[in-house]
């Protein structure tokens, strides 16, 4: 007889049991003649005890708010959050889990109220709010259809209404299908198309999510891409996914923009450490956001002024006192968290250098090279691809590194549907350039 | 050693990446006393144990490098069993899934564990990856393989059918990444294997109906924000140019027109009415200038001009790799757990794990 581990996990809002049972498949033969094991571990069963106050939005967390059409990053502390322009209380969300969907329901005065939607609810809305709008026929092609801009009966200011008075996107939406004149000549397909893209318009729901890296590198990236230096999000995930980011691993990162880049480090190597040099424009409030937004342990990152790094550099050697200041705490800190990052870097054993920063890369890149061990992974990024190419120049000829290598990422996303298949229509032109190697002898 | 946790000198046993240039690379698995024959000449094991990573070793004919062998590096030279994923698409892949140190992900198939190498790295310390392979003797060499690279704690290879069988996991992944003939037939398997608090499902596929199939399976399970796409790694190679005049030489064919005096131009100076202003600043200088390459031979003569550094995109680049699609898997309501819970206590013999 061979158990072999089955793990089921039952309960809900983070009450877990497990329970362990047998493979019940037509290969238990083979497997007790191998003994194999898909070997799920007591580690799994740790894995889930402590989630049950993370699986709840608390005081304080940062959450991105997921609309239909777009997405907010908020702090939910004791002041108000807006999503599509309508002001609620933080304490509506704070306490429910992590992915709650609300809808928003206006009330008399044009004030919005939150209400929970259950998890059922929301994914029988996502799949069957277009076939509860409704609609019994269909043309076969478009050749009757006019664009006169006239076959909309319902002025702005019925749907207005019909919005103030708590009606739901769906009722919003078969109410303009009543009283299109050509909706019923319209092909299925293009029925279909019309009525996801009306739903998506008048859906009041939104949802909380926990900040990822991810889901961060998508809302900045969609907000402006500048925000985030041109980032995009699969050249992110390529940067760091080379920069080889082991969990113990110590790790240089110049970040100018928003703490993206830090945070994806700083989340991979769980139990490292990581040195955020800071550009010429020094430390800002916006330095460590998604950092902050993540929730990761910023215990184990310390930021650093480039130009400290320098004089590092250039062999001054590092004080051994401290200035005291009795007047100000945070000045002696500040002091003695450079002062940490700086005689880290001293050591010289750095596994790994990620750039993306604002200026010039070439001279930073040179220098923090410096502070790699051998074999030590390095990629930096830039939107510009002549910046990139001094770059390789000036490292390809100071020699050092081997498997010096530019590129760039091209994405193509599909529309996948029944007889409907083919690549979207608007594609994501600018990648920015990527430029990796390996330190060496 | 271990793929996933430094250390700075190779030793017996381990694997390095022997570096001879950009296209020529080996891993290799060191053993004190044997040579390794590389283009440049035999580079002995010995010379390779106990230094550090990176270092530079002689070799009859030059030098050669090792490297610490990343998952990319291994990727790239590693044994094909199969067709493997390579670095854009893993890249993709892990960051999609929303994988980070302790997630729990199952992949199948196993292959030639390109992805799960990267798959170990994103979860680990204490994160599992489970990969199932059909393929008996595969399913085994990988395992085998992630043992020698110190994934052993990470990794757990099974031989196993997941489409007609399951994964044998319930409830327990974080994501579930199918790399399979046909996808589809696993998609039901793997919502199981998500956790109740839903997960994240990759599928790719070399075909657009592998594709079809596939979405249309993840909408009927109401697996929502499904997204197909394609990426591709587009290399780039630097170069320096010259960047030759286009006056170049003006003694050029003036055979033809029987001397400087023969040009279409009367004699008189240059009218100061008819110059244009762009041709300002193109001084006397330059069309007197004596050209630099000999006259006698037109193809060897050099133009002049400035060197420029520059990029051009490489010319053969990989066309296609596969479609890679996302889905979320929303979670499973109490009504749904229930449900499931009923179904596995039908099975006999569940054991107590506490």
């Amino acid at each position: 007889m061979c158990f072999s581990g089955c793990i089921r996990r039952v309960g809900h809002r983070g009450y877990l049991q497990l329970i362990c049972c047998q493979f019940s498949t037509r290969d238990d033969q083979y497997r007790s003649a191998r003994g194999a094991e898909t070997g799920v571990s007591t580690e799994i069963q740790s894995s889930f005890s402590n989630m049950t106050a993370e699986s709840l939005i608390k005081e304080n967390d940062f959450a991105i708010l997921k609309t239909g059409k777009a997405a907010r990053l908020v702090q939910l502390n004791k002041g108000a959050v807006y999503v599509e322009k309508r002001k609620f209380n933080c304490q509506d969300i704070i306490g429910h889990p992590w992915g709650q969907v609300f809808a928003i329901t206006c009330g008399k005065k044009g004030e919005a109220t939150l209400s929970v939607v259950p998890r059922q609810d929301y994914v029988d809305h996502i799949f069957n709010a277009s076939e509860k709008v409704g609609s019994s026929t269909s043309g076969q092609d478009n050749r009757d259809i006019l664009d006169e801009n006239r076959s909309q009966k319902l002025t702005r200011e019925e749907i207005t209404k019909l919005k103030q008075d708590g009606a739901s996107s769906v009722d919003i939406v078969r109410s303009l299908v009543e009283n299109s004149d050509t909706f019923s000549d319209k092909t299925n397909y293009s029925q279909q198309k019309y009525l996801q893209k009306k739903l998506k318009k008048y859906d009041s729901f939104f949802q909380a999510c926990r900040p990822t890296v991810r889901l961060l590198s998508e809302l900045y990236w969609s907000q402006n891409p500048l925000k985030v230096g041109m980032l995009r999000p699969d050249s992110l995930a390529s940067v760091l996914a080379s920069a080889n980011i082991l969990g113990k691993g110590k790790y240089i990162v110049m970040d100018s923009f928003l703490g993206l880049l830090t945070a994806g480090v700083l989340q991979h190597c769980a139990e490292g450490q990581v040195i955020q040099v800071l550009d010429y424009m020094g430390y800002q409030s916006s330095t460590r956001q998604a950092v902050q937004a993540i929730g990761l342990d910023s215990t184990r990152l310390l930021s650093v002024d480039y130009h400290l790094v320098e004089k590092l550099a250039s062999g001054l050697k590092l004080r051994e006192d401290c200035p005291e200041d009795p007047m100000n705490d945070r000045r002696v800190t500040k002091f003695q968290k450079n002062m940490e990052a700086l005689s880290l870097l001293q050591q010289r054993d750095f596994a790994g250098l990620i750039m993306n920063c604002r200026g010039d890369i070439v001279e930073p890149c040179v220098l923090l090279l410096k502070f790699l061990r051998l074999s030590g992974t390095f990629v930096v990024f830039s939107p510009h691809l002549g910046v990139i190419t001094n770059l390789y120049d000036t490292l390809k000829s100071k020699g050092g590194c081997v498997m010096l290598k530019v590129s760039e990422s091209w994405i193509r996303g599909y529309q996948v549907l029944e007889n409907r298949t083919h690549p979207v229509i608007n594609m994501q032109g600018a990648s920015g350039f990527i430029l990796t190697g390996i330190k060496c002898e | 050693m271990s793929f996933v946790e430094h250390k700075e000198c190779p030793a017996d046993g381990d694997t390095v990446i022997v570096y001879l240039n950009f296209n020529l690379f080996y891993a290799l698995t060191l053993k004190a006393g044997e040579t390794f024959q590389t283009k440049y000449g035999a580079l002995r094991h010995n010379d390779v144990i106990g230094k550090p990573y990176g270092s530079r070793v002689p070799v009859k004919n030059g030098y050669v490098h090792f490297l610490w062998p990343t998952p990319e590096l291994w990727t790239l030279s590693l044994p094909h069993r199969t067709q493997i994923l390579y670095a854009r698409d893993i890249s993709l892949t892990v960051f999609n899934l929303d994988l980070k140190p302790g997630s729990i992900v199952i992949e199948s198939g196993t292959g030639s564990g390109s992805m799960t190498h990267s798959l170990a790295r994103a979860v680990a310390p204490r994160g599992k990856v489970f990969t199932f392979d059909f393929h008996q003797q595969r399913s085994e060499i990988a395992q085998k393989e992630f043992d020698a690279h110190g994934l052993g704690e990470l990794v757990k290879c099974a031989h196993r059918d997941v489409c007609a069988d399951g994964f044998g996991l319930e409830g327990v992944a974080d994501a579930v990444f199918l790399d399979l003939p046909h996808p589809w037939l696993a998609v039901e398997h793997a919502v199981k294997a998500l956790k109740d608090s839903g997960g994240r499902i990759c599928s790719f596929s070399p075909c657009i109906e592998q594709v079809q199939k596939t979405c249309d399976k993840f909408r009927e399970l109401r697996c929502g924000e499904i997204t197909t796409l394609e990426c591709l790694e587009r290399p780039y190679e630097i170069k320096k140019i010259q960047m030759a005049k286009q006056s170049g030489d003006p003694t050029r064919g003036l055979e033809y027109f029987l001397g400087e005096d023969g040009l279409p131009f009367d004699t008189t100076p240059a009218s100061e009415e008819l110059k244009l202003e762009s041709a300002e600043g193109l001084g006397e200088e330059q069309i007197t200038k004596k050209p630099r390459g000999g006259k006698t031979n037109g193809a060897r003569r050099d133009p002049g001009g400035d060197q420029i550094l520059t990029a051009v995109p490489s010319v053969n680049i990989p066309g296609h790799t596969g479609y890679l699609t996302f889905a979320t898997f929303f979670g499973r309501t109490e009504a749904n757990i229930s449900n499931c819970g009923a179904v596995l206590q039908d099975h006999e013999g569940i054991p107590d794990s506490s």
